[in-house]
């Protein structure tokens, strides 16, 4: 796919009763099939921009362009989001009363063009399910146990194998890998590149830690493009 | 749909501990709704079927609710008697099939005593034309013998063979007719009528028993031994009411309004439906009141509910931001806790209904020997369904409380909840 992937302009995003708006960008353009890096200390709106990418919030002005469609006027929006989105959470990703397969298998039971491209890919959902998990490097052993009894490294690399899953256009990370050691914050970060590198998704991962920075095609300083001043940091 | 469901059951299970003390509290408020509500309907049947078969119940003029809590439920005191004189002109009658006099007064330890003909025990009815069963024993021949009624004998442990003395007078504590005992020669099967309570002797017996009194107290002095009574003349001088068998239903009215124009006496004929009808009216009252208590215990398991689910949204905001990264839209996040409360309210509804027929199957025989009346095990009528209904809407209505918080939580979390 050539082209933007995401394109946002004269985006404003005030939270409901706040005074002042926290988020203000003339301009952000990522090209599809980038490794986008987002840089960004707490409080600078990494959290926000994600979830108006997303679309589970919509901005009072400016236009939000994902895959060339407009979010903030698009009626399906949730619908939207899991056909073509895949996310990670910082931490907590799983939800704990399901196995380790099921949650992996959860986008696919919300949208039927995931599971369809998983099927393509792998047979079944199940087996792209499974094949995602090995991937991830989550032996056999690990399938039927529940989210809760996995280490914190392995719960991301389960998100990340749901995140990845019927190969989403669009895979957003917010700081995955601030809950893990040095060691396993670069194995994670090379597992998902390469799993995005052979679905040729997009990836827009974000974190407070530039160090990460280095295997990325580009980075975006979110500080230098939000033309909010972060309240406390003026101080 | 489906997968919400699915999502749902094993969320649910996931708190099963914390949610099965709240189905156990809607189980227990509907076993308690649908236990009264049964009650009531069998109450009422029993009630309204205390007596059957009879046309007319025929008595001096009064109130016809009086006239049925007399002379079918034994209970208070006639304060007028009709003649024996008039007894027997109704007997003569040419609609009148059978007729049973009745003599109401006296008591025995509290229950009443009935004096009548063994024509009683022949065409006494109740329930839908159940007649009366001896369980031992045989009906009263001659003087100073005596029938029980099931609670009667239950209650005083008298068997046939067993002498008791009667009371003059309704209380407990009248003066004793202990000179003039009588034998128990029959005890009656339990009906879960009134002629459970009663004791049954002849109308000679009642006259012999009395013969040394007058206007309610004794004559000083007199004393009539027992087998001198037969010498006085023991003919019946007047009854306190009679229950009449026409021959022909239809003429229930002609005759009706004959008995009430009666030139010789005052007197009034009722139909029992009609005046069983005015009475549970009355008593009406209670069992609204019962179905009302009931009712609130139901909305206070219904409220358990809504905390149990309220308190757990808090727990899972995690759960329902990850649901909504995954796709799950507002809409689906309330159909999910509605779901939720969907299975809590069917589960509460199902085993509250199994404890119920559990308990009056298992106290089906204590209850009929204790009251004589059992409380249905299954389903009684459509204000029982009713009633169900009204508390699966409930149930889906209190639900939705949670339902909406969550949605509201979740839209306004976002992708990270701020807990």
């Amino acid at each position: 796919m050539a082209g933007a992937l995401i394109e946002v302009t004269a985006l404003r995003f005030r939270w409901p009763g706040a005074s002042s708006p926290c988020l203000d960008i003339e301009r952000l353009s990522i090209d599809a099939g980038q490794r986008v890096f987002v840089f960004g200390p707490s409080g600078s709106g990494k959290s926000t921009l994600l979830a108006l990418l997303a679309g589970v919030m919509t901005a009072q002005q400016g236009s939000v362009r994902v895959l060339g469609t407009e979010l903030s006027s698009l009626k399906g929006r949730d619908h939207f989001r899991v056909d073509h989105v895949g996310f990670i959470f910082q931490q907590f990703n799983l939800v704990p009363y399901l196995s380790t397969v099921q949650n992996v298998l959860l986008p696919c039971r919300f949208s039927r063009q995931r599971a369809r491209r998983a099927a393509e890919t792998h047979g079944s959902p199940h087996e792209a399910a499974l094949h995602l998990l090995d991937a991830m490097g989550l032996g056999a052993s690990l399938r039927r146990r529940k989210a809760t009894e996995l280490s914190v490294g392995q719960q991301q690399r389960v998100a990340a194998a749901r995140a990845l899953i019927g190969t989403p256009e669009l895979i957003i990370a917010d700081e995955p890998t601030s809950s893990l050691d040095a060691d396993a914050r670069q194995a994670f970060l090379d597992l998902l590149e390469r799993q995005c590198d052979r679905f040729g998704s997009t990836l827009l991962f974000v974190s407070h830690d530039r160090q990460l920075a280095a295997t990325f095609d580009r980075e975006v300083n979110l500080p230098a493009i939000n033309r909010v001043v972060p309240e406390g940091s003026a101080s | 749909m489906r997968h919400l469901l699915t999502l749902a059951i094993a969320s649910a299970w996931n708190r099963r501990f914390t949610l099965t003390l709240t189905v156990a509290a809607i189980a227990f408020s509907v076993a308690m709704l649908l236990g009264v509500e049964r009650a009531r309907y069998a109450a009422h049947e029993s009630f309204a079927h205390s007596i059957s078969g009879t046309d007319l119940v025929v008595g001096p003029r009064t109130s016809p609710v009086q006239l049925m809590l007399y002379a079918v439920f034994r209970l208070g005191e006639a304060t007028t008697n009709m003649k024996w004189t008039s007894y027997e002109d109704l007997a003569q009658n040419a609609d009148v099939a059978w007729i049973v006099p009745l003599s109401i007064g006296d008591s025995h330890h509290g229950f009443p005593v009935v004096g009548t003909t063994p024509a009683y025990f022949e065409h006494y009815r109740y329930g839908l034309s159940r007649p009366l069963a001896l369980s031992s024993g045989r009906p009263f021949e001659g003087l100073f013998e005596t029938v029980l009624g099931a609670e009667v004998a239950l209650r005083e442990h008298s068997r046939p063979g067993d002498k008791i003395t009667l009371s003059h007078g309704a209380s407990e504590f009248g003066a004793e007719h202990a000179d003039k005992p009588f034998t128990v020669v029959g005890v009656l099967e339990r009906t879960g009528t009134p002629v459970d309570r009663s004791v049954h002797v002849s109308l000679e017996s009642m006259e012999a028993i009395h013969l040394e009194w007058q206007g309610g107290t004794r004559i000083p002095g007199l004393s009539i031994p027992p087998r001198f009574a037969r010498k006085f003349d023991l003919a019946p001088k007047e009854i306190t009411a009679a229950l009449i068998g026409l021959k022909v239903r239809g003429r229930v009215f002609q005759v009706q309004r004959a008995i009430n124009d009666y030139a010789a006496e005052p007197l009034v004929a009722i139909v029992p439906g009609v005046a069983l009808n005015e009475l549970w009216s009355i008593v009406g009252v209670v069992e609204n009141t019962l179905l009302l208590v009931s009712s609130m215990i139901v909305v206070i398991g219904l409220s358990g509910m809504i905390v149990a689910m309220w308190a757990g949204i808090n727990e899972r905001r995690r759960e329902l931001a990850i649901l909504r990264s995954v796709g799950a839209s507002p809409v689906a996040v309330i159909v999910l806790l509605a779901l939720e409360g969907f299975l809590l309210t069917t589960l509460g509804l199902g085993l509250g209904f199994g404890l119920l027929t559990v308990f009056s199957l298992a106290a089906a025989p204590w209850m009929q020997a204790r009251f004589g009346v059992v409380l249905p095990a299954w389903p009684t009528g459509a204000q029982e369904i009713g009633l169900v209904g009204l508390v699966f809407a409930a149930g889906l209505l209190a639900a939705l409380l949670p339902a909406l918080r969550a949605c509201r939580l979740s839209i306004a979390d976002g992708l990270t909840p701020r807990i």
